[in-house]
């Protein structure tokens, strides 16, 4: 029995023996596979969204570089079936699965647990992650798929009366082991949260991050079972030769609604997930608690659920959150993000920041986002008619939106956590370097997009697939700080406010040997001030 | 004066007093609510699947101008006998629950055979009632998304099936108590969350059309 989820019986927390025998159980690759610890399933989790992530862009960008031409159309290239499976890899796999593997590792240490509610079912959820990833891998290999076009919000690749290959029912098996994996993992987070923070630990003291996978997760709750409604939708209609996404306006409706990759809420959550790991790198770099009061928890958690806000549209009206003018969705969107950067600049008056590793990629994740906008009001002003609204723009708009963003902002998690994901302290250069390779490729990954949908054809291919090679060696950069031997970094090398930072760095497997009295949402920072006010050690 | 620390109890510190039987493991009030709270998102899973069914039902019913297609038939019958069906079992399941509650294990023994029995009826009977339509999965909108929702409620209806006797099982091997309550409450739950499954889908199908 290889499963390293049990609760540690009383007294073995201070027991040698004890931990000798567990060092035996969790050592080698079968221990790995099997575990619930939430440490091992995070640290999975996060290295397979990173291997699914280079893959994607090696599908979609350097794979069909002789078939591609000038097209800039990388991920949404109609029929182009590397195409699409870059589009799964990156970000029905990929994406999810780095920020499922983060939220995983770091959310227990955040609520003073020591461990994950389910952790088997977790596990479970990692398997079908990978099960779910392969048989997507394998339809596109077998056949030219039909579903091809699950990229585009129209479904050009509708049966019209013929039955369904194998790789069309593969992939859409496929998409429901790795729905399901989502749904899991959502469920495992969210029952985290409620249910396994430590004694004294309530819901209004657990951190930023922490709020982010709550709202996040209760989103991915709510909006994957739509997905695999679809997906059983899509199975009858495909295997019987059904004419559902034939029939017209009721069949586009659905499947804009339910199946399109890039139209449904989870195209979006990630980017605005994102504001919560903001909000505890600034306040790390800030050394105070962030100015907002309840207001810091209220946009971390609500502004992934806006991200439902999607469903609202018509047909043929429904606008994604890239579409290039301002929608009442894009609008409501903007909204949570505009606040946060409020919080943070009323935070840093009056305060000297310090140069954590994690700054320098924070700052750049919210480069594609100004970029995009930006690039947004450009498009609706310029003199060219129906920039803003032509495919290449709008796959510029999903590139900088819900890849670029993301990406790095989870880049700054990973930079941020290094000390307890693999006890290692990244210094500034390194975090620099790692910044400059994914700022780089994601911008040339996008800008493509926009040239093209500003009238400028010549080259533009060739600056999108330089985009993906950078990006690439950024994400290879990366690898460090979730594989690889464990470092030895101090348990709290910036000064951290929030409870993660009271652990050891890696933690050990019960992650806590003490908790300090938590009365906020940062008890460390508290702890300090009443050291200092008590004229004791400030650590 | 050193802070006060928020020690993490040993296992089974604050387990419940009954004197724990062979294989039988207390847990604590935390680790209780554990079950049924991940039960109840799943439900919450569920139903969202079925809502985004009905939504395709009311989006291809609205865009398209005969609905059902002419000539289809129901069996209405059959259809609400499976709604009683379900509903009486939605009672025999928190019988089983009270029986272990209160432990009087003949009543939760005898709760869990009815309701497993219900369960299997159920099944039983949504199979038949796919058999006997009179149209293809693939004939019309109309029949695929009926096929559809019909194939979640029997999925949903089979998962809460197997959690029925895998929990029975548990109940008779003297698994289940007072004290280690929630995999009882977290199988009602899914219980409910079949029936309600099957409700929405016979009155999206047989009631609004």
């Amino acid at each position: 029995m290889t499963l390293t989820d049990t609760r540690p019986a009383a007294g073995a927390f201070d027991d040698a023996a004890d931990d000798a025998r567990a060092s035996i159980v969790e050592h080698g690759l079968t221990a790995w596979i099997g575990s619930g610890d939430h440490k091992h399933l995070g640290l999975m989790f996060a290295a397979f969204g990173l291997a699914s992530i280079v893959t994607g862009m090696v599908c979609a960008f350097v794979f069909q570089l002789p078939s591609m031409g000038d097209s800039p159309l990388a991920f949404v290239m109609p029929g182009s079936r590397l195409a699409s499976a870059g589009t799964v890899a990156t970000f029905v796999v990929g994406i999810p699965a780095l920020w499922i593997g983060l939220a995983t590792y770091v959310v227990p240490l955040q609520v003073g647990g020591h461990r994950l509610a389910l952790p088997r079912l977790h596990n479970l959820a990692l398997w079908l992650f990978v099960v779910g990833a392969g048989l997507s891998a394998v339809a596109f290999v077998i056949d030219e798929t039909r579903l091809s076009s699950l990229a585009s919000s129209v479904p050009a690749a509708a049966t019209e009366g013929q039955a369904a290959t194998d790789a069309v029912e593969l992939l859409i098996a496929g998409l429901a082991v790795v729905a399901l994996g989502t749904l899991f993992a959502a469920i495992v987070l969210l029952v985290t949260v409620l249910n396994r923070r430590a004694g004294g630990v309530r819901l209004r003291h657990v951190p930023a991050f922490t709020w982010s996978t709550f709202g996040a997760s209760l989103t991915l709750l709510l909006s994957t079972p739509v997905f695999l409604a679809g997906l059983v939708l899509l199975w009858f209609d495909q295997h019987y030769g059904g004419t559902v996404f034939a029939s017209g306006a009721g069949g586009l409706r659905i499947w804009q609604h339910e199946l399109w990759l890039l139209g449904r809420p989870e195209a979006i959550v990630f980017t605005l997930a994102g504001i919560g790991l903001s909000c505890d790198i600034v306040a790390t770099a800030l050394r105070r608690p962030l100015i907002g009061g309840p207001l810091v928890p209220a946009i971390c958690a609500g502004a992934p659920l806006l991200a439902l806000v999607l469903w609202i549209g018509g047909t043929p009206a429904l606008r994604s959150p890239f579409a290039p003018i301002a929608t009442v969705p894009a609008l409501v969107l903007l909204a949570p993000v505009g606040l946060a950067l409020l919080t943070w600049l009323a935070s840093v008056r009056g305060s000297a920041p310090r140069a954590v590793p994690a700054v320098l990629p924070f700052l750049a994740h919210l480069l594609p986002l100004a970029v995009a906008l930006a690039l947004m009001i450009a498009g609706a002003a310029s003199d060219v008619t129906g920039a803003t609204e032509s495919a290449a723009f709008r796959n510029g708009q999903l590139v900088l939106l819900c890849l670029a963003t993301p990406l790095l902002g989870l880049a700054a998690g990973l930079v941020h956590w290094s000390p307890k994901l693999r006890g290692r302290v990244p210094t500034i250069a390194a975090s620099g370097g790692v910044t400059l390779l994914l700022l780089a490729g994601v911008l040339l990954l996008g800008f493509p997009g926009y040239l093209a949908g500003f009238g400028a054809d010549d080259g533009v291919a060739t600056i999108g697939i330089a985009g993906a090679l950078v990006t690439v060696l950024g994400m290879l950069a990366l690898l460090p700080t979730v594989v690889g031997p464990a470092g030895n970094a101090p348990g709290d090398p910036y000064e951290g406010l929030t409870l993660e930072w009271a652990a050891a760095s890696p933690p050990v497997r019960h992650n806590f040997d003490e908790i300090p009295p938590v009365r906020s949402p940062y008890p460390l920072y508290d702890a300090r001030a009443a050291a200092t006010a008590t004229g004791g050690d400030a650590r | 004066m050193s802070a006060p620390t928020l020690a993490l109890p040993p296992a089974g510190g604050t387990g419940g007093g009954l004197e724990a039987r062979p294989g039988r493991r207390s847990s604590t009030k935390s680790e209780q609510g554990i079950l049924p709270l991940a039960a109840t998102l799943a439900v919450a899973a569920a139903i969202a699947v079925m809502g985004g069914l009905v939504g395709a039902y009311l989006a291809l019913k609205a865009a398209t101008g005969t609905w059902p297609p002419e000539g289809t038939e129901f069996d209405r019958y059959t259809a609400t006998t499976l709604v009683i069906t379900v509903l009486m079992a939605m009672v025999t399941v928190e019988w089983a629950a009270y029986g272990i509650r209160k432990a009087f294990r003949g009543q939760s023994l005898f709760g869990f055979a009815i309701t497993g029995g219900l369960g299997i009826a159920h099944l039983n009977g949504l199979a038949y009632l796919v058999s006997r339509f009179a149209f293809g999965a693939g004939d019309s909108p109309y029949a695929t998304v009926v096929y559809a929702l019909c194939a979640v409620a029997f999925l949903v209806g089979f998962l809460a099936v197997a959690a029925v006797v895998l929990t029975g099982l548990r109940a008779a091997g003297h698994q289940l108590g007072t004290d280690n309550y929630a995999l009882m409450r977290a199988t009602a739950i899914l219980w409910h969350a079949a029936a309600i499954a099957w409700i929405v889908a016979y009155y999206t199908i047989y009631v609004t059309k």
